[in-house]
C-alpha cells in the first residue's frame, strides 16, 4: 500500500468517526446538530487527562473518552434538547441551541485546559511499522479499524436489531412511532449518548495522530457535517463521503497548495447543497429545495 | 471617559449589524452565519481603497457597500433553493470560504497580517480622530442604519417580507414574486453591514481576517436573538446588552485570555438559555424559529 493511500484512509477514517455519528444523530432528530463537534474536542482533553495519569495506554484513554463525551451528551439531551422539544420548537431552535452549546464547551475546555497545543503521550502506539511502501503507526491502524468496526456495528444495530426498526420507525415518523409503543425519549437518549461517545473516541483518536487544541472539535464538525450532507443522512453514504473528501484534500494538496484544503471542502459542499441538497445517496428532499 | 466612548462605539458599530441581520432573521425568517463576510468586505474594501488609492472615507463606505451588495448575490441567488438548516448551512459554508480567501489570497488581503495603517476618516473637512468624535460618527451610522431598516419594514415591501417568513407558499399564491424579495432584502441587508465594517476599519486602523470569523457571525446573531428577532429595539438591546455585559469581566481581574473565553461561554449559554425559556428574546415579539 502506497503512502498516499494509506493517509487518505487514515484521514477520511478519523472525519468518518464524525460524519458517520453526525448522520445518525442527525437522521434521527432532523436538525444539524453542531454541537456534536464538541463531543470531539472532550473525547480528545478525556484522552489527554487520562493519558498524564498512571493509566496511559491508549485503550484506557480512549474508552474514557468514550464514557465522558456520551455522558455529557446524554445530560445535554435529557437538559436541553427535550425541554425544547417538549416546547414544539423548530429545527432551527434546535439549531441555534446546539451552536450556543459548541461555543459553551470549546471556550470552557479552552478555559480548563488552555489554548495552547497539546500533544499526548508517545509510546509503542505511535511507533511506525512498515505496511508494502506505507509505514503507519498501530494507533493509525486503530484509527482506520474502529472506524470500519463502528460502520459494521451501526449496520448490525441498523438492519439485524430490533434497536434498528425502532431507530427508523422514529426517523419516518416519531409522533406514529410512540403510539406504536416504541419509547421515542429513551431512543433519542440512547443514540446522543452512542453517538457522542463514539464522536470522543474519533476525537481521542484524532489528537493521538495530531496536536490537540480547543478548536479541534469545530474543524471536525465542519468536514464530519459536509460529509453528512454529501452522504445523504445515510451513516454509509457519510463514511464514503469522508473518504471521498479526505481524497480530493490530498491530491488538491499535491497538486496544488495545501492552503486551499479547507475552501475545496466549502466548495464541494455547496455543490452538492444547490443541485444535489439530499446527498448523492438521498432521496428528494422537498423540505431542502423550494 | 475615553474607555466608555469606545464601548460607544463598539455598541454603535455592533447596531448597525444586529439591526441589519434582523431584517433576515426577524423579517424575513432566513437564519444567515455569514454576516460577517459583508462586514468584512466593508472592511477590506475600505481599507485597501484608502491604503492604495488614497480614497476618502465616505467613497470606502459606498464602495464598500456596492461590493457587498453586489457579493451578496452570490449566495442569495443560488442559495434560493434552499430552506431551514439547508439554507443556513450553505451561509456558513460562504462563511468559511470568505475566511479561508482572506487568509490566503496573500497579494490583496495580505493573508493572515492584515492591512495596517488605515487613515483615520475624514467627513467633508471633518478629521475624525478622537473617541468622542468617533463616538458621534458610529452613532449616526447606526441611527441610519436604523432609520432605513425602519423604513422597509413598515413599507409594503417589509409586509411581503413578513409573509414570506410566516408562509412563504401563501405569499407566493398571492402573487408575490418571493425569490425577488429574498434578493433584495438579502442585498439591502449585506450592505449595511459593510457600512459598519469601513468605519471599524478606519476606527481601529488595522484589519485582519480573525476580526471576520464565523465566531464573528455567531456573536451578532445571539444580538438579534438575545434581544428578541423581529424588533428593531430588539436588535439594538442585543447589541447593548452583548456588548457592555461581557465587559463587566473586565472588572473581575481575569485574565486577557480566560476573559475572552469567558466571554464566549456568556455568549453561547445565552443563546440555548433564550432558546428554552424565551425564543422571542429579551424585548421581541416574533418567537424565533416558531
Amino acid at each position: 500500500m502506497s503512502q498516499f493511500a494509506c493517509n487518505i484512509l487514515l484521514s477520511g477514517s478519523l472525519v468518518g468517526f464524525v460524519a458517520v455519528t453526525f448522520s445518525l444523530y442527525y437522521r434521527l432528530n432532523g436538525f444539524f446538530h453542531l454541537g456534536h463537534g464538541a463531543f470531539v474536542t472532550v473525547g480528545a482533553y478525556a484522552a489527554y487527562v487520562t493519558s498524564l495519569s498512571s493509566l496511559r495506554h491508549p485503550a484506557v484513554a480512549i474508552a474514557v473518552s468514550f464514557f465522558v463525551a456520551g455522558g455529557i451528551a446524554l445530560v445535554l439531551e435529557a437538559c436541553v434538547f427535550l425541554p425544547l422539544r417538549r416546547r414544539a420548537a423548530s429545527e432551527l431552535n434546535l439549531f441555534v441551541a446546539s451552536l450556543g452549546i459548541l461555543v459553551v464547551m470549546e471556550s470552557a475546555i479552552s478555559l480548563c485546559c488552555g489554548a495552547d497545543t497539546k500533544v499526548l503521550s508517545r509510546g509503542w502506539w505511535t511507533e511506525p511499522m512498515i505496511m508494502g511502501e506505507a509505514r503507519i503507526s498501530y494507533i493509525q491502524v486503530a484509527a482506520i479499524a474502529g472506524n470500519l468496526l463502528l460502520l459494521m456495528l451501526v449496520a448490525m444495530l441498523m438492519y439485524l436489531a430490533p434497536f434498528g426498526r425502532s431507530y427508523r420507525a422514529v426517523c419516518a415518523d416519531h409522533h406514529l412511532a410512540r403510539s406504536i409503543g416504541i419509547a421515542v425519549t429513551r431512543l433519542r437518549l440512547a443514540v446522543a449518548a452512542g453517538a457522542a461517545g463514539f464522536a470522543g473516541v474519533g476525537g481521542a483518536l484524532w489528537a493521538y495522530d495530531q496536536d490537540l487544541t480547543p478548536a479541534l472539535g469545530f474543524r471536525a464538525i465542519l468536514l464530519g457535517a459536509v460529509a453528512a450532507v454529501i452522504g445523504g443522512k445515510s451513516p454509509v453514504g457519510a463514511f464514503v463521503a469522508a473518504m471521498i473528501i479526505a481524497a480530493m484534500q490530498h491530491v488538491l494538496a499535491l497538486a496544488w497548495a495545501v492552503k486551499w484544503q479547507d475552501m475545496s471542502v466549502f466548495i464541494l459542499l455547496l455543490v452538492f447543497l444547490l443541485l444535489r441538497p439530499q446527498g448523492y445517496l438521498g432521496r428528494h428532499l422537498r423540505a431542502a429545495t423550494g | 471617559m475615553d474607555y466608555f466612548l469606545h464601548i460607544l462605539v463598539m455598541i454603535s458599530i455592533y447596531s448597525v449589524l444586529a439591526v441589519s441581520l434582523d431584517l433576515l432573521v426577524g423579517r424575513t425568517g432566513l437564519l444567515s452565519l455569514c454576516h460577517a463576510v459583508f462586514y468584512g468586505i466593508g472592511a477590506y474594501t475600505a481599507a485597501l481603497l484608502a491604503g492604495h488609492c488614497g480614497a476618502p472615507f465616505l467613497v470606502g463606505v459606498a464602495a464598500g457597500m456596492v461590493v457587498a451588495g453586489t457579493a451578496s448575490l452570490l449566495v442569495s441567488i443560488p442559495s434560493l433553493r434552499l430552506r431551514g438548516d439547508y439554507f443556513v448551512i450553505a451561509t456558513f459554508g460562504f462563511q468559511m470560504i470568505f475566511f479561508s480567501v482572506l487568509n490566503n489570497w496573500m497579494l490583496l488581503t495580505r493573508g493572515p497580517l492584515g492591512i495596517a495603517g488605515i487613515p483615520q476618516p475624514d467627513v467633508f473637512g471633518w478629521n475624525v480622530n478622537s473617541n468622542l468624535e468617533f463616538a458621534v460618527l458610529a452613532a449616526t451610522f447606526a441611527v441610519f442604519a436604523y432609520v432605513v431598516v425602519g423604513l422597509i419594514v413598515t413599507s409594503p415591501f417589509g409586509r411581503v417580507l413578513h409573509a414570506i417568513r410566516e408562509d412563504e407558499v401563501f405569499a407566493r399564491a398571492c402573487g408575490k414574486n418571493t425569490p425577488r424579495f429574498k434578493v433584495v432584502v438579502f442585498a439591502v441587508s449585506s450592505a449595511l453591514p459593510a457600512m459598519a465594517g469601513a468605519l471599524y476599519a478606519h476606527y481601529i486602523t488595522y484589519v485582519s481576517p480573525t476580526s471576520f470569523t464565523v465566531a464573528e457571525s455567531i456573536l451578532v446573531l445571539s444580538m438579534v436573538i438575545v434581544g428578541g428577532a423581529g424588533s428593531l429595539r430588539g436588535a439594538l438591546v442585543g447589541a447593548v446588552v452583548l456588548v457592555s455585559l461581557p465587559e463587566a469581566l473586565r472588572f473581575l481581574g481575569l485574565p486577557m485570555a480566560a476573559a475572552a473565553n469567558l466571554r464566549q461561554v456568556l455568549y453561547g449559554a445565552l443563546l440555548v438559555v433564550m432558546m428554552i425559556f424565551r425564543p422571542r428574546g429579551l424585548v421581541g415579539k416574533y418567537a424565533f424559529g416558531q
